[in-house]
């Protein structure tokens, strides 16, 4: 259902308590003027006469009568098992997810069969472990210097020309004071490494979260008539509106290449969107765009809002709920993104829906900072499920033991045997 | 030309937090709020777009079973709102196509008219509506509650509902208007928006 009736509706719920502000009057006055039926509408819902007489029909639907139904119904069927491993340690023991191998096959947890194994490896569960990815990440000031941000205490950290920032938890913040000459203006970087995961609030107030092995570069205040940053790796955008300045996030072509210009127009020759490297101009507000080298596309997510994803001779506007995937082939929407995998690393979690078994351990590699490396071929298999990324490597890999694979931690190298 | 509102939210509140896990879990304790909330704007949506109340009830407690079997993840009220209303509203469709058939095949002459997406919006607006006056009745103090649920839902006059609570004429017309005031000033929205948290969006034409 569009999430813009559930705002026209409680507007007319507020309009009942108090005044409503200009804005809020203007935004009820426009969806008004839309159609004559939302007119009578809104004479409708503000006759108190009217709703007396549905009230009535209202208070009548047999609540109980229902949920005895519902009740007995949820009892009968056993529940669908979606394994959730949130945050809490509790889950750390529990660890299960569901395998898809192959096509369409379907393997059970305890199903395992024992191999007369002619392995010289110790049967030995992993001897060593290693610890989850967290809020790491450097910050590179406008003169080069870094700053290790896991390190750093809360407070001010740093001062830019134009700006104070400060750290707060697991986030910086950037407190601008505007600047008209844009030959001051200095570009900063946040960088995370391998197993890092960092918040950052933009000078404008946006908010981006930055996933492991990723960066932003931004300036220190925005002035001009547009708001660009340049991303690697993977990050989820909560824009803050701003009509007269679009919000632009620019990401470079594979392999190098010429980055595209922070200042100055954005549509130049080329304009920095050679092959792979794209912009996308934000209309709205929440959405997440990945980039790894690593994946079999770069693709923009939105959630809400609007974006616009400018590449080389193509564009394509997304609605909310869509993916724009961009490959080699060109740019294409997804068919049924699922949002949840998408969203689920800014969320703590890790969420596979029929990935690769390499994508899997790519993923896992890069948030648990390892190096993978194979005995063996590849397993030919699919993998799903749903867990916490809070947990230790040897516990997600506990579950993954179960198909027939071998894994052994030596420092930070995973080997996989199969 | 399609007006386009982003609209910035509140986080959810602590309760709501709670309420939504309880429901990831399939906990009856999140089941009192669940149809607290959500069972008769359900209804009324549905209802005015099947014109049948006892499958507007049917169609609903469905949708419910169905959230409640798999819980897809939530982060806010207003996202399960989003979710209830429209596996109700797809609910509805199906309701009238499977009945199309059967009044086809009965060659009956009644015809039960599909509705569109805007039919829909705006009966979720009814439905939401009521929904919030209905809750502000429940929120009623108890002296207040009665009186008013006997006048507002019943239409019962008030000497029925003096003779009815066996109290003094007098006191039913302080005490419902009492609670009537009360309702126009605490009518509160359950989504926990404030007007600041309206007003952070700007607009756009797309």
């Amino acid at each position: 259902m569009n999430n813009r009736i559930l705002d026209i509706a409680d507007l007319l719920i507020e309009q009942k308590k108090r005044l409503l502000t200009a804005q809020e009057q203007w935004i009820l006055d426009q969806w008004v003027m839309e159609h004559p039926e939302n007119a009578s509408l809104l004479r409708q819902v503000q006759d108190e006469k009217w709703m007396e007489s549905q009230l009535g029909t209202f208070a009548q639907y047999d609540a109980k009568k229902s949920r005895q139904n519902l009740e007995a119904r949820l009892a009968a069927t056993t529940p669908v098992h979606r394994i959730h491993l949130l945050r809490t340690a509790w889950f750390r023991y529990a660890a299960a997810i569901i395998l898809l191998l192959g096509i369409g096959t379907y393997l059970y947890v305890n199903n395992q069969k024992e191999e007369p194994s002619v392995t010289q490896h110790n049967p030995n569960p992993v001897q060593s472990d290693v610890a989850p990815g967290g809020n790491k990440a450097t910050l590179t000031l406008a003169d080069g210097s870094k700053i290790i941000l896991d390190s750093a205490a809360n407070g001010t950290i740093a001062k830019e020309e134009n700006a104070m920032i400060t750290k707060r938890g697991d986030q910086i913040i950037y407190d601008s004071r505007l600047t008209r000459d844009a030959s001051r203006i200095a570009y900063n970087t946040m960088s995370t490494p391998r197993g890092g995961q960092y918040q950052l609030r933009l000078p404008d107030g946006s908010q981006v979260w930055l996933n492991a092995e990723s960066s932003i570069t931004y300036p220190t205040a925005f002035t001009g008539n547009q708001r660009k940053v340049r991303i690697t790796g993977e990050a989820y955008f909560e824009v803050t509106h701003d009509k007269k300045k679009p919000f632009i996030v620019a990401v470079s072509p594979a392999g190098g290449g010429d980055y595209p210009p922070l200042e100055g127009v954005a549509r130049r020759a080329g304009g920095g969107r050679e092959a792979g490297g794209f912009e996308i101009e934000v209309l709205g507000t929440h959405f997440n765009v990945n980039t790894y080298q690593d994946e079999p596309a770069k693709n923009t997510t939105l959630l809400e809002g609007s974006v616009r994803i400018n590449a080389v001779h193509t564009s394509l506007t997304l609605k909310p709920g869509q993916q724009g995937q961009l490959t080699d082939r060109g740019l294409s929407l997804a068919v049924n993104p699922d949002i949840d995998q998408v969203m689920a690393w800014k969320n703590g979690l890790f969420n596979f829906n029929n990935r690769t078994f390499a994508e899997v351990m790519s993923t896992l590699a890069r948030w648990y900072d390892v190096e993978v490396k194979y005995e063996g071929k590849i397993p030919n298999m699919r993998i799903g499920g749903e867990m916490g990324r809070d947990l230790n490597l040897s516990d997600v890999l506990q579950a993954l033991k179960t198909i027939g694979v071998k894994y052994e931690i030596e420092g930070r190298t995973l080997k996989v045997i199969s | 030309m399609r007006l386009f509102v982003p609209v910035k939210m509140l986080p959810p509140s602590d309760h709501d937090i709670v309420f939504l896990q309880a429901l990831q879990q399939q906990s009856p304790a999140a089941y009192d709020r669940l149809y607290a909330d959500f069972f008769r704007p359900l209804c009324y949506f549905a209802e005015g777009l099947v014109r049948d109340p006892a499958a507007a009830e049917d169609l609903v407690t469905e949708s419910l079973i169905k959230l409640l079997q798999e819980v897809p993840e939530m982060n806010s009220i207003r996202q399960l709102k989003a979710y209830l209303y429209t596996i109700t509203r797809n609910a509805c469709y199906d309701f009238l196509r499977a009945n199309e058939r059967h009044q086809q095949s009965h060659e009956e002459i009644r015809y039960l008219k599909q509705f569109d997406a805007e039919t829909a919006e705006r009966q979720l607006v009814r439905a939401e509506m009521l929904q919030a006056i209905y809750a502000a009745i429940e929120g009623l103090p108890d002296r207040n509650k009665t009186i008013v649920k006997l006048a507002l839902l019943e239409g019962k006059k008030n000497e029925e509902i003096a003779a009815e609570l066996q109290m003094a004429d007098q006191t039913v017309r302080n005490r419902k208007s009492e609670g009537l005031a009360m309702l126009r000033l605490t009518l509160k929205s359950q989504y926990g928006l404030s007007s600041t948290a309206i007003i952070t969006g700007m607009l756009y034409f797309l």
